[in-house]
């Protein structure tokens, strides 16, 4: 039966504190990708405020994506490898990156297999002014490039060129595509909806 | 500044609290640098110095420091990186992101943590070893198709690109203050992030007659042009070049 989004939020919230956090300082956007010596790990997008990161990381919005693995190795192959390990059912979490200030809000999807990130989506993003709109268009994809970049075994990071909005939008439009072009069966509704404000 | 940054952090010994105020530092820097060096803010220290308002000495350390790091990267570069020559005036920007990223890197070594990673929009400093006794592995993407890899490559220290693929025509040609694409993009290793972020830059601006003036600096560069041809200074550490990148 398909779960209800406060179930699985407090399905998320259960598991052990996340080790990926996400902090925003003024203008500049950062996704702290913590490691833990434990194999074990979720992933959570949280605050954007070290300083306000909630004790166990807690999300602030609800909802979560579930794949299957089957689904999960036909979406990847062909692109990267697959990174083995025990069958289970992936789990993400969805929350504000900037609940805080007043650059916007956006909400993210995390997949998470086997202690590794496999997939990401921006699933609602706001934003109150071209400003904002600006610092979003650039720092969404490259939130999106390296929570998926951690997930790949042959390199660790991506050194490219700065992003500028036009190809902020490309790569952006690219990467929603490519991540809700094959959605989860069970996926909520909202995941598959375009970006409001970056059209 | 205006970019993304991300962190990697393998805190090894310390405590996750431990590493959570190693990185709050590091934030904590980086909003820093931001209020001191963004051309955004008017009233920002290096928008007062560039309006003439105040003399470099009464500004933060941190301005003399970075002025210091633009007239090198100016010397190493043939005078093809320099933040004198810019629309607008002195703008250290192709410099003061690296070096803040580094900076930032450098709070968390400092907390002793195993090994971490600052990548600041593209531009990668980098501390330890990830896994085991490998560097870190860090892919260059192809500026034809920024979905895809060029190579990967180890870095020990820092990585900086640059590229005409992304931003259009950002790069600006001193001698002229136009436009210039001479490569597709630059990618340099070395010390400091700062100065490899000025390099590359620069390298895009001057091509790849600029690769033989790294020989007596410790940087080393990677060129991929137009044509998809990847050119490499002696040195520079590829790991693997994917089939089609070349």
């Amino acid at each position: 039966m398909k779960p209800s989004p406060s179930r699985s939020l407090r399905r998320t919230l259960l598991r052990p504190a996340p080790y990926v956090l996400s902090a925003t300082i003024v203008g500049t956007v950062a996704l702290v990708n913590f490691h833990p010596q434990a194999s074990q790990s979720t992933f959570d997008i949280s605050d954007t405020k070290l300083a306000k990161v909630n004790p166990d990381g807690s999300p602030t919005a609800a909802t979560s994506p579930v794949t299957t693995n089957e689904q999960m190795a036909e979406r990847r192959k062909g692109e990267v490898p697959f990174i083995p390990g025990p069958a289970r059912t992936v789990v993400g979490s969805y929350t504000d990156i900037w609940p805080e200030h007043p650059f916007g809000k956006i909400q993210v999807a995390v997949t998470v297999e086997s202690g590794r990130i496999i997939d990401a989506k921006v699933v609602r993003l706001k934003t109150y002014d071209g400003r904002s709109e600006q610092i979003a268009n650039f720092s969404v994809p490259v939130l999106i490039q390296d929570t998926l970049v951690s997930g790949t075994t042959d390199y660790d990071h991506v050194s490219s060129a700065t992003y500028t909005s036009k190809a902020y939008h490309k790569s952006l439009q690219a990467a929603i595509v490519k991540l809700t072009s094959t959605p989860p069966a069970d996926a909520p509704a909202a995941a598959n909806d375009p970006l409001p404000g970056l059209s | 500044m205006g970019t993304v940054v991300s962190f990697d952090v393998r805190p090894g010994d310390l405590t996750e609290a431990e590493a959570r105020d190693a990185l709050a530092r590091a934030c904590t820097l980086l909003h820093d640098v931001d209020a001191t060096f963004s051309t955004w803010k008017p009233a920002s220290p290096i928008n007062r110095f560039r309006r003439g308002e105040a003399r470099i000495e009464e500004l933060p350390d941190e301005v003399y420091d970075v002025l210091e790091l633009c007239a090198l990267a100016g010397r190493m570069s043939n005078g093809w990186f320099d933040a004198w020559s810019l629309p607008g005036g002195f703008d250290p920007t192709g410099l003061v992101k690296g070096w803040a990223a580094g900076r930032a890197l450098g709070e968390l070594r400092a907390a002793g943590v195993a090994a971490a990673m600052v990548n600041a929009g593209g531009d990668i400093a980098v501390h330890g070893r990830p896994a085991g006794d490998r560097p870190w592995a860090i892919a260059i993407t192809n500026p034809a198709d920024q979905s895809q890899v060029a190579c990967v490559v180890d870095v020990v220290a820092s990585i900086a690109t640059s590229g005409t693929y992304e931003r259009g025509d950002h790069i600006i040609d001193p001698g002229t203050r136009s436009a210039s694409s001479v490569v597709a993009s630059a990618s340099v290793v070395g010390p400091d992030l700062g100065i490899a972020d000025a390099l590359a830059t620069a390298i895009v601006a001057g091509g790849v007659e600029l690769l033989a003036t790294l020989r007596t600096t410790p940087y080393a560069a990677l060129v991929i042009e137009h044509e998809g041809a990847i050119r490499a200074t002696p040195g520079f550490p590829v790991q693997v070049a994917s089939p089609g990148s070349g």
